[in-house]
């Protein structure tokens, strides 16, 4: 449908009025995030100390990140907390929601507020207080031993093989809570028709679910799963509160690294490459996650 | 439509003010540890937030030198130890420092701040105080670093620091009786044959933990000590004699380190625990010895309750020799960019005198330059038996013995490196020698790039 001299003119103005709104957000969002992104980058192929002259060494500093085991396997100990933040609680959700299905849940006001409160504590009083949970004597450990799992007991954020999934099953506490309520309310609106037409046909629960809840809830599934993703990745918070990257390096991440590198060892520098590192690996991410939902 | 009106009436008003309280805000909202520049104001930066003990002494100090000085009034500006690590680099670069901070040492600290000429030399004050003569060559070398940021101990004075702390073992003399111990261990065989007696009796040998690095750093340090002598730790850390890793010395620290936890000398689950956790430990009564810096006096507790505690020397493979890991606390500096230097230089002149000194002793600190009746003070503070200990033998190793510094001092990735890796070596997962590698790898090319 070709437009008429007049309407395109109309679209035109719409989009500058558009522009003008969104102009002082994107004044901030240039200022305070792209303006800093940019200048980390440039910071990421020099060598600096905070002080004296930057020294230009081109890609040296992604070489030696690349290079490195040690940053080598805190991206991949971040991936396996996208495993617990992500699938895991996706998984747990979807399974709730599943089972929850389109009935009507009784005092969902309180219920959301009791679910999301998790996500909205910040990670430093999460990790604080998990941090006590798990201590050695904590209160985890001395109910496994009374009930009599005494020998499951352990030093959990300490433990060499544990420490990483504990964590991460933190950050699936913190954002369970979330994906719940965004799911149940996708869940909502699904019109009551389409589950009538589906067991007029002859649809088990199973089949419901995958026929009709999920296609219905795709766009809030791509919303947690965006949001967990980057919270996996960025978590620097609950690290420092919970383990400081240890013991030994087990729950080293890279956000952690970050810091380390330019506050207290002083190498600027490698520093901003492993943010830039970070940042595209996030971009790369959400892209890939977010393609095939965009084409429904 | 008139509600329409009105709302329209309230709300742009309503707009305007909130715009400009935030931009009201925003403005006013200045540094709030910038020095002021009026000589009346002298804002005083500190490091010393993990430390209660420390901070009320300076309390008092200050309020002396306020009384001294009618008209100063100081805003004492408290930070913890990290904050004040992360944060001093951007501080003492940007155009509103504090008058007077305390700093971290270290290459990546003091050294990059002498090579930025973010610090004002000492010298001119140290002459006109007489400083030089208050404190010995060793403990100032510690606040001495070349303007290029190469060599730590020699070059221009950058700082003072006014206490002292070193390290030690904390030993809990009712255990050891019941073990029949009678006198704390003299050399590494008798230490390691008290851990074992308490081992067989069901007692924790040494309290220990790992959570945040510190006590790995110390224990590896103690243990160089203990075999190679100071020259061992001073090489390392100054980058003499062609000191690495790699050395017998070194490995017998990390073989000695690695055979403690195979027997069972720490405590279990000891990755978990932060250094303030296990202290805590010890005196609720748990464990024979531990590892413990002078800074933690007093320890919690009533005179009573602390009174079967100690504070001794770590030993010495020969038992000879009178040294330990020891150093002057974070030194006071002044940055380049403050505004009251001649006020900063008084206070720190103050706060290193002998008349300080006693208010130091008195609650149980220890000073870098003890006055002249040391030992009568001592007595005549009535402090808990662990302090007084503590303050006792920190005063000998000051005046008699040697102190050296802290192994990790010796390259800015040596600290987190040590973290990490001590842990793997205890586990299993690193071989000794894959531990010396990795320490020698975070250390050797800095010392060469700094070579060149």
């Amino acid at each position: 449908m070709t437009l008429t001299l007049a309407a395109r003119r109309q679209r035109r103005r719409s989009a500058a009025v558009g522009l003008a709104y969104l102009a002082p957000a994107l004044l901030f969002y240039c200022l305070l995030l792209l303006v800093p992104f940019l200048r980390s980058v440039y910071l990421s192929f020099t060598s600096w100390d905070g002080i004296s002259p930057k020294q230009w060494v081109g890609l040296d500093n992604y070489r030696s990140i690349v290079e490195s085991e040690q940053y080598r396997a805190a991206f991949l100990h971040a991936f396996v907390l996208i495993g617990f933040y992500a699938v895991l609680t996706m998984a747990v959700a979807l399974l709730l929601v599943g089972i929850i299905g389109s009935s009507r849940v009784r005092g969902l006001v309180v219920l959301r507020t009791a679910l999301f409160l998790p996500y909205v504590l910040t990670p430093v009083v999460t990790g604080v207080a998990w941090r006590w949970l798990l201590a050695p004597d904590g209160p985890v450990n001395a109910l496994l031993r009374a009930v009599g799992l005494g020998g499951l007991a352990r030093a959990w954020l300490a433990d060499f093989t544990w420490a990483l999934p504990s964590v991460g099953l933190i950050g699936t506490w913190m954002l369970l809570g979330f994906a719940l309520v965004l799911l149940i309310a996708g869940v909502q609106r699904i019109p009551t028709e389409l589950y009538e037409s589906a067991r007029i046909d002859g649809a088990g629960a199973v089949r419901e679910f995958l026929a009709v809840t999920l296609p219905g809830i795709r766009n809030e599934v791509t919303v947690v799963t965006v949001l967990s993703v980057t919270a996996a990745l960025r978590n620097f918070d609950l690290i420092y509160v919970t383990t400081q990257g240890g013991p030994g390096s087990a729950t080293e991440v890279p956000s952690f690294l970050v810091y380390q590198q330019a506050f207290f060892v002083g190498n600027l520098g490698v520093a901003a490459a492993m943010g830039v590192l970070l940042t595209v690996l996030i971009l790369v991410l959400s892209i890939v996650i977010l393609r095939p939902w965009r084409k429904g | 439509m008139p509600r329409t009106r009105l709302r329209r009436f309230i709300s742009l008003p309503a707009a305007a003010l909130m715009v400009a309280t935030l931009a009201i805000t925003a403005c006013s909202s200045g540094s709030q540890d910038a020095g002021s520049g009026d000589g009346k104001t002298l804002v005083v930066q500190n490091g010393l937030g993990g430390s209660p003990g420390l901070l009320a002494i300076y309390q008092k100090l200050n309020e002396q030198f306020e009384s001294e000085n009618p008209g100063v009034s100081i805003d004492f500006v408290t930070k913890s130890f990290d904050e004040l690590a992360s944060t001093s680099k951007l501080q003492l670069s940007g155009s509103n420092p504090p008058d007077l901070t305390q700093v971290n040492r270290g290459y990546q600290a003091l050294g990059a701040f002498a090579k930025g000429n973010l610090l004002t030399d000492l010298a001119g004050y140290a002459e006109q105080y007489g400083w030089a003569d208050r404190q010995t060559a060793s403990q100032l070398q510690l606040n001495r670093h070349t303007t290029d940021g190469k060599v730590m101990g020699e070059g221009p004075l950058w700082g003072m620091s006014a206490t002292t702390a070193w390290i030690g073992l904390l030993m809990n003399t009712e255990i050891a009786q019941k073990l029949g111990i009678t006198s704390e261990p003299k050399t590494i065989q008798e230490l390691e044959a008290q851990m074992q007696l308490a081992k067989a009796a069901g007692e924790i040998p040494l309290q220990f933990g790992s959570a945040n690095g510190e006590l790995a750093a110390w224990l590896l340090s103690e243990l160089l000590l203990a075999q190679g002598g100071p020259e061992a730790v001073q090489n390392l850390v100054f980058h003499k004699g062609g000191a690495t890793f790699t050395s017998p010395t070194a490995a017998w620290a990390a073989t000695t380190m690695k055979s403690w936890g195979d027997r069972g000398f720490f405590p279990p689950d000891w990755t978990a625990y932060k250094t303030d956790q296990v202290i805590a430990n010890f005196t609720s009564g748990k464990g024979l010895f531990s590892l413990t810096s002078s800074r933690f006096m007093p320890l919690k507790g009533t005179p009573e309750q602390t009174a079967k505690f100690t504070m001794v020397f770590f030993p010495s493979v020969s038992g000879q020799g009178l040294a330990a890991v020891g150093a002057g606390d974070i030194p006071w500096t002044i940055p380049a960019k403050s505004r009251n230097k001649d006020l900063a230089a008084k206070y720190i002149d103050f706060v290193t005198s002998d008349k300080a000194a006693e208010q130091f002793l008195a609650r149980g600190a220890i000073p870098s330059k003890p006055p002249a009746n040391a030992q009568a003070a001592i007595e005549a503070a009535n402090l808990p038996a662990p302090s007084r200990d503590a303050l006792t033998n920190g005063l000998k190793l000051v005046g008699e013995g040697t102190p050296v510094p802290y192994v990790d001092w010796g390259a800015p990735e040596l600290y987190p490196t040590i973290s990490s890796s001590f842990d793997k070596l205890m586990s299993g997962s690193l071989s000794v020698d894959a531990f010396l590698g990795q320490l020698q790898d975070a250390y050797g090319p800095f010392v060469t790039s700094l070579e060149s």
